[in-house]
């Protein structure tokens, strides 16, 4: 009987229905979708300033339309190119160093058997990570600096003192060690827990072959995490646009702009500090758009390698 | 089981290397705040290493006396708080209502977080969208617009399904709400992917420094982060001059003062936070 009824009713009913069981999963989307359209898509709207030669007197309204003009300014201005380089090569360069680092480091974590060690050495690794960029600044300044230890070994040495905050060479020294400071005792979280869910049982056939530990270390657990390495490295792939602002925001000073300089930064000298909005927003979108490019490819990527998806 | 003499070896270096790696994370820091307790002419010789040499809080008398510190601290706290709460809030209904297989268009919707998660506006486009709501120098500017993160929501929603079913089918058959299930179900069994979130997001409003450096021009708004970022980095470009031997204090004092008590309150929860986040970030891994 009652199967009949519901295929008697109409669409409007069945609705009615519908949501008189369902409507609270309705009422528990709407202050997050209300955030969403809020900070999320309403300043797209604001988009339309990379098209326009926008003056703040007249508003955003009444500037007046210029097409692509931006667009073809930022192709013709040597600058962005070079930022654009800076970006993908500094980039790159750290995805290289801090990625596979976190994984020996887990290797290395699981051969300490004493667990207190093992507790406070994981404590102290983790610490770093809760830092905002300027601690590690100013971590790596006291370090680094002119009269930092570094340079007082150095200069002892050689006589002379390395600028590590104003060489180009060495800034980008400095950035790489740093994420490796900040990151690397907290990305093996994910490796260690990998590790534990290696079968024990591989391990003791292993011993009855006569395997070493580091046999097993090169054999068995590094193969087991090689698919977290490429999830790891897929998802950081999908910020090799984006990534480091406030990093090279804390760390950067004028004599290291032209090697230091990524899109982020350059946006917001350009946007902020001489008010060129049209042109940085421009310069934005294409960020945007690029890192769009880069996220998408890299679940891609993702989802053939390891058959997960990155979100 | 016996090991050889290479295996020896082998962990024993493991070992010292492990202790090296702490100890270069740890050093570092303790540095830094032995030198803002320690005399200028101390600091100014390098003398100081691991432990205060001439014991002087002059250099946090100076960061409390003559900075907005504790203005900007109980910023920091207010933002971190409501931030956090809210944004759990908000994430824990979202990932809900999404992870619920009763739901209708859940693929759009997941469609529209991920697109919300990988394409930004911009720096500029948002900060006309802000004033024209204006939000700018004001507190909700630093809550409001990183409340949602579809990341975090992914991460809860995929914790949310590996829930068994029968969980809530129980009791949605006695008669409970989905609110009641929810509250009652679902949340007691989801501990370790919620703490993970909470860390995450907490620590994530409390170093955040790039918004209020946009944002917030009035001094008593300032959260602590970016106090830190103008003291170091705006401090540094007139350095050196005044730095006479011995005489009055340092810009290193006031640098790292001004470090090691932004540093403070995190360390200071630190040790109750260390429990939660190892068994939640290994949760939260799973899904990447």
């Amino acid at each position: 009987m009652s199967v009949v009824n519901r295929h008697r009713r109409s669409p409007w009913q069945r609705f009615v229905t519908y949501m008189s069981a369902h409507w609270e999963l309705y009422l528990f989307l709407i202050p997050g979708l209300a955030v969403i359209l809020m900070f999320k898509l309403m300043p797209m709207s604001k988009i339309v300033i990379a098209f326009k030669k926008f003056k703040p007197l007249k508003g955003i309204a009444k500037s007046p339309y210029v097409g692509f003009d931006n667009f073809k300014a930022i192709f013709a201005d040597p600058e962005v190119w070079r930022v654009i380089r800076n970006t993908l090569e500094i980039n790159l360069l750290q995805i290289a160093v801090c990625v596979p680092l976190p994984m020996l480091m887990a290797v290395m974590m699981n051969e300490v058997n004493c667990m207190p060690l093992k507790k406070s050495v994981q404590t102290m690794v983790y610490i770093p990570h809760f830092f905002t960029w300027v601690v590690v600044y100013s971590v790596f300044l006291n370090l680094f600096g002119t009269s930092g230890f570094v340079n007082t070994v150095i200069k002892a040495l050689t006589g002379n003192s390395v600028l590590f905050f104003t060489n180009g060479g060495w800034f980008r020294v400095i950035r790489v060690l740093s994420a490796v400071w900040k990151g690397t005792g907290w990305s093996t979280i994910v490796y260690m827990s990998a590790i534990s869910s290696i079968d024990a049982e591989i391990y003791e056939a292993s011993i009855i072959d006569g395997a070493s530990k580091i046999q097993q270390a090169r054999r068995i657990t590094i193969p087991c995490l090689i698919p977290t390495l490429v999830l790891m490295l897929t998802v950081r792939m999908g910020s090799v646009v984006s990534g480091g602002f406030d990093q090279v925001l804390a760390f950067y000073n004028p004599s290291v702009y032209e090697t230091a300089d990524i899109l982020g930064t350059f946006i917001y000298r350009r946007g902020i500090g001489q008010a060129d909005f049209s042109f940085a927003t421009a310069v934005g979108l294409f960020e945007s758009v690029v890192g769009l490019v880069f996220v998408l490819s890299s679940n891609f990527a993702s989802r053939k390698l390891t058959g997960k998806d990155v979100w | 089981m016996k090991l050889s003499r290479g295996e020896k070896v082998y962990v024993v270096a493991l070992n010292i290397l492990a202790v090296i790696c702490g100890l270069v994370c740890l050093l570092p820091v303790l540095n830094l705040i032995s030198k803002s307790l320690s005399s200028p002419k101390a600091v100014y010789n390098n003398w100081v290493i691991f432990w205060p040499v001439e014991f002087n809080t002059a250099g946090w008398s100076y960061i409390w006396v003559y900075t907005s510190y504790l203005r900007s601290l109980l910023n920091s706290v207010i933002i971190t708080l409501s931030g956090t709460v809210i944004s759990l809030v908000i994430t824990i209904l979202t990932s809900y209502a999404l992870a619920h297989p009763k739901l209708k268009g859940r693929k759009l919707l997941t469609y529209l977080y991920v697109f919300a998660m990988v394409f930004s506006a911009g720096t500029l486009p948002m900060y006309f969208q802000l004033k024209s709501y204006n939000l700018l120098n004001t507190l909700w500017v630093l809550i409001l617009p990183s409340l949602v993160s579809p990341y975090y929501t992914f991460v809860l929603k995929g914790g949310f399904e590996s829930v068994p079913d029968s969980l809530e089918e129980a009791a949605r058959i006695d008669g409970a709400s989905y609110t009641r299930t929810l509250v009652s179900v679902i949340l007691p069994v989801s501990k370790a992917s919620i703490a993970t979130i909470v860390i995450f997001t907490a620590v994530a409003y409390w170093n955040r420094y790039f918004d209020a450096l946009l944002y917030i021009t009035k001094q008593q708004l300032k959260p602590l982060s970016l106090l830190l970022y103008e003291v170091i980095k705006l401090a540094n470009i007139e350095q050196t001059a005044d730095e006479i031997y011995g005489q009055g204090l340092s810009q290193e004092i006031k640098s790292t003062s001004m470090v090691v008590m932004t540093i403070l309150p995190m360390l200071a929860i630190y040790p109750f936070m260390q429990r939660y986040f190892v068994k939640g970030v290994m949760v939260g891994s799973v899904k990447g």
